[in-house]
């Protein structure tokens, strides 16, 4: 025991001793978890620009053209009544959408000749178009709706309602909050643990490791303590944002954390791997940060995993981000239980068990062949 | 010029040595593209899950089960005959959506009594959800129009008359510029020039950093070359853009691999590329000056790079962030690369419609270029200063 607290105790001092690490951490959880919430903070988009070509000039057009400014998603930008230049406007003004109202529209309404409404969506982007889209077909539909049941159509056969559950606002934020977290957290801890690990082979002080204690576990819990320590640290900042931001929690506490527990842990030892192969806090830094987006991609959080060709899928299981966010999810949103989420739990544990494994084993050999060496005396 | 192509030959076989930065600046960006390739390989969702819930078993309700099936966006795994236990099934089998037929459906439908059909959409993933939600919106409208019309040609009444009956008027939707849909076109080119971006300024975090480190940032070591700051910030940036063009030629034979339509005016995206890579290593080497340590300066551009692309506005618009957030967006080399990319990949622009932003770009390499110069003139002022002789005791 008493090494083991000895252990603790070097680790801290390297930890405040290395502004690295401590920017890293404080920087990377706490701030960049605030910039990710902020990016989204009004979790719909509003007010998107658009063209109204208004050939017919009429009090029906003016009606359509007043519904569509009351639209929160709509903003009209220009009205024009030929439809010139509208092209190019998609492009250097970045309208989203045009909508051309023919002319003759109101009489065609009126005497029954069902006129045509053309609108063109900006498809660019496709979050901003989706958003579009519903708009304008709802309010349009609505108009139509109106005007048929004025001229005595007959109205659908029958009416479709459309339930949106877990996320009724399809609110952005709500939708990637999690997973911004989660992915934070995994670049943070993986390199810390990795820098803190690559620094003890730079400065080669694996000999005073050594001598400290030989077995590799009581090395690996010694060195990892402080890091779990922090890590729940940073879940609790996490969790603070959770309010902060004004999100749902998860229903089943419990639950949550054994999932976010598992997914730490197995961070922490696929960090310490790193470290151990690299050897250089440089080289750590290179390499790990650019592997991050790609993870985060193919993990299946908004392009769904099961949709991957096969090298993604590859990809996207050997980070532990992966079953976590795809088990959290069900666990944050739908209020679903641990029985719900049972391969991606399987999954953890796999990954925490193949990590930490041979991570200790990769420290073992490290321990026995380095401390043996004598220190390479530096040429004067 | 002997000089200078000595100097770039000798950066050049500095990061030869560094075996890890070689491999992430010049291997990793093409796989990773790949891979990233493959995640959106198909383009558009397929075959989602739904389940419908048949209280009604007639001819019209299996109809209506036919034609959800036949979209190839929805795939019926499930079919249920009550509504008990649904939110439990939802979850449990991973569907995407729950259509309920009420009892008794097709007896309304006839007698003209409006039922209503429930759709359950699961929003969870907000991707899923909405292309489940519009497809199955596409069926119900058909299937209703279809019944009107037939309602109506019972009626005695022409089909060409029959179709002006149903609506005041016709909205026809029209999706420009990718027309399917397609989230390979839409996000693949631009996360890969994030990573091209990012590993851009890894390497050059290191130019002067190096030679800090090396101890040869003095008049014996770098400076005994030459003595010009500009033709030494030449010097350090020229090789790296040079082979990120050769990463940049990879992107476009990976982009024919992945079937993505080529630009309308490939020159506009190369001259705007050549600007994004010139004012990133611009923001390198002046970090890379700023910071003595190779660590301290990978570490500060790191966090830059990081969050580059969510900043930039390639998925969640620009306008709808706050505006603190936005300006410092705007001083990424990659924000507005990023904007003239979409423009002219998938919209077809041409250079004058994407002038503003090319300004843009130009004002960030002046800007990052006259920063490098000075702080590294001074740099240079002090490393360059006699050091005060000792007196001798």
């Amino acid at each position: 025991m008493g090494t083991y607290f000895q252990l603790i105790r070097r680790e801290f001092k390297l930890f405040t001793g290395n502004e690295i690490l401590m920017t890293l951490f404080i920087g990377g959880s706490v701030l960049y978890s605030f910039l990710y919430g902020d990016i989204y903070t009004f979790g719909k988009v509003t007010d998107l620009p658009i063209v109204v070509v208004d050939k017919d000039q009429s009090p029906l057009s003016a009606t359509l053209k007043d519904m569509l400014e009351d639209n929160e998603t709509l903003t009209i930008k220009y009205v024009t009544a030929e439809n010139v230049d509208v092209q190019d406007k998609f492009i250097t003004e970045g309208i989203q959408a045009a909508v051309v109202i023919p002319d003759q529209f109101e009489g065609d309404v009126l005497v029954g000749r069902c006129p045509e409404v053309n609108t063109y969506v900006n498809d660019a982007n496709l979050i901003s178009s989706g958003y579009a889209n519903r708009a304008l077909t709802a309010v349009v539909g609505t108009l139509n709706a109106v005007m048929s049941a004025k001229t005595g159509r007959p109205p659908a056969a029958f009416q479709v309602n459309t339930f949106r559950l877990y996320n009724r606002a399809s609110n952005y934020q709500t939708f990637v909050w999690p997973s911004f977290l989660g992915i934070i957290l995994q670049s943070v801890i993986m390199v810390v643990i990795a820098l803190s690990f690559a620094s003890e082979m730079e400065d080669r002080t694996l000999p005073d490791l050594a001598r400290i204690s030989t077995n590799p576990l009581v090395v690996t819990f010694g060195k990892l303590s402080l890091y779990w320590f922090m890590a729940i640290l940073a879940v609790c900042v996490d969790i603070s944002y959770f309010f902060l931001f004004r999100q749902r929690f998860p229903l089943h506490v419990a639950d949550s954390m054994l999932v976010v527990g598992l997914f730490l842990a197995a961070l922490t030892f696929q960090g310490m791997i790193a470290g151990l192969l690299f050897k250089s806090k440089l080289k750590v830094i290179q390499f790990m940060m650019i592997l991050v987006m790609p993870a985060y991609i193919s993990s299946g959080f908004s392009w769904p995993f099961q949709y991957d060709k096969w090298p993604a899928q590859v990809y996207g299981v050997l980070f532990p981000f992966m079953p976590f966010i795809n088990g959290f999810r069900v666990l944050l949103m739908d209020k679903g239980t641990l029985a719900d989420i049972q391969q991606y739990l399987v999954l953890q544990v796999i990954q925490l068990v193949l990590y930490s494994v041979t991570a200790i084993l990769i420290l073992r050999y490290k321990l026995k062949h380095q401390s043996g060496k004598p220190i390479p005396v530096q040429a004067v | 010029m002997k000089v200078l192509v000595y100097l770039v030959k000798r950066e050049l076989a500095a990061f030869w040595q560094n075996k890890i930065l070689v491999i992430v600046f010049l291997v990793m960006p093409t796989v990773l593209a790949t891979i990233l390739g493959f995640v959106y390989f198909q383009g558009r969702v397929e075959r989602l899950p739904i389940m419908v819930v048949d209280e009604d078993h007639s001819p019209l309700s299996a109809t209506f089960v036919e034609m959800l099936s036949d979209d190839h966006t929805l795939h019926v795994t499930t079919t249920g005959y009550s509504t008990t236990d649904l939110d439990h099934l939802m979850i449990e089998k991973k569907l995407v959506a729950i259509v309920v037929i009420p009892y008794r459906f097709e007896a309304n439908v006839s007698v003209n009594r409006h039922p209503e059909v429930n759709c359950y959409l699961n929003m969870t993933n907000t991707l899923t959800g909405g292309a489940a939600g519009s497809a199955i919106g596409m069926a119900a409208a058909t299937l209703n129009a279809g019944i009107l019309l037939t309602t109506l040609e019972r009626k005695d009444m022409p089909v060409s008359a029959a179709e002006s009956r149903f609506e005041a008027f016709q909205h026809n939707l029209f999706q420009q510029y990718n027309t399917s849909s397609n989230y390979l076109y839409y996000l693949w080119p631009g996360l890969i020039f994030a990573i091209l971006h990012q590993v851009l300024l890894l390497a050059t975090a290191g130019s002067f950093s190096r030679e800090f480190a090396n101890n040869s940032f003095n008049a014996a070591g770098l400076f005994s070359y030459t003595r010009s700051p500009f033709k030494l910030i030449l010097v350090k940036i020229i090789p790296f853009i040079g082979l990120a063009k050769v990463t940049f030629a990879a992107y476009f034979i990976l982009s024919a691999f992945f079937k993505i339509p080529a630009p309308v005016h490939p020159d506009v995206l190369f001259t705007a590329s050549l600007l994004m890579l010139t004012s990133a290593s611009l923001l390198g080497t002046l970090c890379s000056i700023t910071y003595p340590m190779p660590l301290h300066a990978s570490q500060t551009l790191m966090s830059i790079a990081s969050p580059a692309f969510s900043l930039s506005g390639f998925s969640w618009p620009a306008d709808q962030m706050p505006v603190v957030l936005r300006a410092i967006a705007d001083i990424i080399p990659l924000t507005p690369f990023l904007r003239i990319l979409r423009l002219t990949w998938l919209q077809g622009a041409n250079i004058e419609q994407v002038m503003p932003l090319v300004y843009h770009q130009l004002i960030l390499v002046a800007v990052y270029f006259l920063l490098t110069y000075i702080v590294l003139r001074k740099k240079m002022k002090l490393a360059l200063k006699p050091l005060p002789l000792v007196p001798a005791t």
